[in-house]
């Protein structure tokens, strides 16, 4: 079992996700530099956070034509786990494995917090260890958050059970308090239609291991790795 | 004071056999990159260059 983290020219989040996968989770992952081909044989590939290209013309957007990427749009179309985490939310949505856009939050400020979620399915290789309805505390660190999209398309992944978080209080209630930066209808993350490319705006990796102060994150990672031992 | 618009401007010189050819090219641009048709809207101005040598003559 091992993850890939790709790497782009601004990812700050690779280590971050080194670390919960090699410590918290106690698996092997490997470091795929975005000019590579190779996938070098990962079961899983992990799309980090950061600023990639400097988030010039729009977060995500060059770094959809990295050479990697086409290899991962392959590895997720044969149906392989792939999660992006906040900057690779946005680069999984700019490469059109998720649907919407990912734009500059509400009241323009840039946000840096812990936030609460709710596990909306369980339904997906990274949530499968959460029950539906659990409540986790995550950090959240983007400018680009809110999560938009058309209301037809909204009205789809909700009927298609694919919101995968939202954003809560801390009692698992929505609000306009609770949800950071506008998203629409509070939503958080989302999965595609296939349900195994799954992005989360929270960074779940910065929040796996005890010395971090919350491993509500690691059961993305659990999850993944539960689902692959099982069906292998 | 009415609506206040702000967004990007980009300018792009391409050769093209014709204005309508190259609004087509820039469609595409736009599509695949300079703006993400979910969250921005675009509008495209094709200009003529002056002042275009002739082939083979520079």
């Amino acid at each position: 079992m091992k993850f890939g983290i790709v790497r782009f020219p601004g990812s700050n989040s690779d280590l971050d996700c080194h670390r919960a996968v090699t410590e918290g989770l106690g698996a092997r992952a490997e470091y795929l530099w975005h000019r590579e081909h190779d996938l070098q044989g990962a079961d899983v590939i992990l799309l980090p956070g950061g600023f990639s290209y400097g988030d010039y013309l729009r977060a995500g957007a060059i770094a959809r034509f990295s050479p990697i990427m086409r290899e991962v749009v392959d590895f997720a179309e044969r149906g392989g786990p792939v999660l992006g985490i906040c900057n690779g939310f946005q680069v999984l949505c700019e490469a059109r494995l998720l649907p919407g856009a990912l734009a500059r939050n509400e009241g323009l400020r840039f946000q840096s917090r812990h936030v609460h979620v709710r596990v909306e399915t369980a339904e997906t290789p990274f949530t499968s260890a959460y029950g539906e309805g659990e409540i986790l505390r995550l950090p959240i660190a983007n400018g680009e958050g809110r999560y938009v999209a058309d209301e037809t398309t909204l009205d789809r992944i909700e009927g298609e059970d694919r919101v995968v978080i939202r954003y809560v209080d801390e009692d698992g209630g929505r609000s306009d308090e609770a949800n950071p930066n506008g998203s629409a209808r509070d939503i958080a993350g989302v999965c595609s239609a296939e349900r195994n490319v799954v992005g989360v705006m929270p960074h779940p990796e910065r929040a796996s291991l005890p010395y971090l102060g919350s491993t509500d994150g690691l059961g993305f990672l659990e999850s993944v790795l539960t689902r692959t031992a099982g069906a292998a | 004071m009415g609506e206040v618009h702000a967004g990007r401007l980009v300018t792009l010189e391409l050769e093209a056999p014709d204005a309508g050819t190259a609004r087509e090219r820039t469609v595409e641009m736009c599509e695949e990159l300079i703006a993400n048709p979910v969250i921005e809207d675009y509008r495209i101005d094709v200009e003529e260059s002056p002042a275009e040598s002739p082939a083979g003559a520079s």
